[in-house]
């Protein structure tokens, strides 16, 4: 270890700091609703859309991201399509959330009671609506818990951009080694910034998704908040 | 007794249900009349249950013909289909269900549970939707419940903001399966005292229910229902007084009516 050149190193990593929130981010805005549609096909009366929606789901669950990252960075070419490497780690790690997130909202869409159905059902509402006003809120207080881990290990994963030369901290870290050979440093410092983002990402779920309700609001007018028309 | 068949709101014909190959509804018909309180009782398994939730397709008839207002009720498509179930959205709008269990939605203020079906099923602007909720909820004495979670109210004000959501849309008819059986039975009566009240507004309800001193006190007519079929019945003072079959009469004897 040397110490003497933690400040160096902090300054060389940081930067991907940026790059690795930006992947996160990015690949839960795109991936979450998909795994969203995902688990609502997965359960759809017609059976070539379930079968479908099964398969996307096993084949992204099922092949580890460095693989699919080789696949669409180095694979996707061969059949003529290039993506940038933060593109292609953009598809990726949606692809990965999508899948991996349709198994938490199918579980928050099997917490929901047949109760709940059959009021829906005898009030008359038209499936969106249902689903909207009804179904997903109470499905996103089962599912807020996994989710929040989720956005947890795919931050974590977004280190596997390194193998496609993603700028991101752990590419920085493997470089800025490879040239000073302070693996022991660098990799202290690589893990000490994942820690402290970690911490800092978990502080702002928790304060955008509270566990319990926020104080609930007046009703609001019919063209906003939860019980605007659809 | 006879009555004017144009004044027939809701016509059961022949109706059948049948779970593993069973008949637990068995070629049943009834009529409710406009205006109307009917309540169906009889023992545990009689089928009281799936006969009335036949009425919204809930449960899909296996034979027979559910009329309202005169008009046959035709769903289209296979049951559980999408089709199926956007066939029936128009006639389960004319009619309210108030459940044992009341199936309010738990993430939802009283208030909001009585609004959200108004406003995104009805159309109703969200304003007027609001103070008809608030009106319903003062009708059943649920002022102070408007702002809470069901979760945070007695079982016996669930079932009344339940029944206020109900009558927000102004249902034809009011199916109520077993209103207090999920209820602490010193709160049943203000579950009772309110369906009363509704029955002197005219309100037409179909009322499931253990309550034998509500059914003698406010129905108009009971059907008693033993073994899928109806096997007993008429005017609920004359049937309790004296009830034409030993079947009810025995029913009766054991629920210490008769
Ligand atoms: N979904 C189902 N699957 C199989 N059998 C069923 C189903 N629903 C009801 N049954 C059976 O049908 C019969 C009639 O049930 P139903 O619930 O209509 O009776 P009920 O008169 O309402 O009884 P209770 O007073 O206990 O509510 C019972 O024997 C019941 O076990
Ligand atoms: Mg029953």
């Amino acid at each position: 270890m040397n110490l003497f050149a933690i400040p160096e190193i902090l300054l060389t990593l940081l930067p991907g700091v940026g790059t690795a929130l930006g992947l996160t981010v990015a690949a839960l805005v795109l991936g979450l609703p998909l795994g969203l549609g995902l688990a609502v096909l997965a359960r759809d009366p017609s059976r070539p859309l379930r079968v479908t929606a099964w398969c996307i789901i096993e084949f992204g669950r099922g092949i580890p991201g460095l693989v699919l990252l080789y696949l669409i960075y180095f694979g996707l070419p061969q059949v003529g399509l290039y993506y940038t490497a933060i593109t292609s780690a953009v598809i990726g790690f949606t692809y990965m959330t999508a899948a991996y997130t349709s198994e938490i909202f199918a579980g928050g869409l099997n917490s929901i009671s047949g109760n709940q159905k059959e009021a829906v059902a005898s009030l008359g509402f038209a499936p969106f609506a249902a689903f909207r006003l009804i179904y997903l809120p109470q499905l996103l207080r089962v599912a807020r818990g996994p989710l929040i881990s989720w956005g947890i290990l795919l931050l974590q994963a977004t280190a596997l951009g390194y193998a496609i030369a993603v700028p991101e901290i752990m590419s920085r870290a493997y470089n800025y080694a490879a040239i000073t050979f302070d693996y022991s440093t660098t990799f202290t410092a690589a893990g000490a910034i994942y820690l402290a983002i970690t911490q800092a990402v978990l502080l702002v779920f928790r304060v955008l998704l509270p566990a319990r309700e926020p104080r609930r609001r007046e009703v609001r007018s019919r063209h906003s908040g939860p019980l605007a028309a659809g | 007794m006879e009555r004017d068949p144009a004044a027939t709101l809701l016509r059961i014909e022949n109706v059948s249900v049948v779970h593993d190959g069973k008949a637990v509804v068995d070629r049943v018909s009834l009529n409710v009349q406009r205006g109307q309180v009917v309540a169906i009782i009889g023992p545990s398994g009689a089928g009281k249950s799936s006969l009335l939730r036949t009425v919204n397709f809930l449960q899909q008839p296996a034979g027979g013909s559910i009329h309202l207002a005169g008009e046959e009720v035709r769903p289209q498509g296979r049951p559980g289909s999408r089709k199926y179930e956007r066939s029936l959205r128009k006639h389960r709008r004319r009619v309210g269900v108030v459940f044992q269990h009341f199936n309010l939605f738990p993430h939802l203020t009283a208030l909001e549970n009585v609004v959200v079906a108004q406003v995104h099923v009805h159309g109703r602007d969200t304003a007027e939707a609001k103070a008809r909720a608030l009106a319903e909820l003062e009708r059943l004495n649920l002022r102070d419940c408007a702002g809470k979670l069901p979760g945070q109210c007695s079982g016996g004000q669930q079932q009344r903001i339940a029944i206020a959501r109900a009558l927000a849309l102004d249902p034809e008819i009011i199916l109520f399966d077993e209103p207090t059986s999920a209820i602490d039975p010193e709160l049943s009566a203000e579950v009772l005292d309110a369906l009363k009240g509704l029955a002197a507004q005219g309100i037409t309800m179909l009322v499931v229910t253990h309550e034998m001193k509500f059914a003698q006190e406010v129905a108009d007519e009971v059907v008693f229902m033993a073994g899928g079929r109806i096997v007993d019945g008429g005017p609920s003072a004359e049937f309790f007084q004296n009830p034409s079959t030993e079947r009810a009469r025995k029913f009766l004897q054991a629920v210490g009516r008769w």
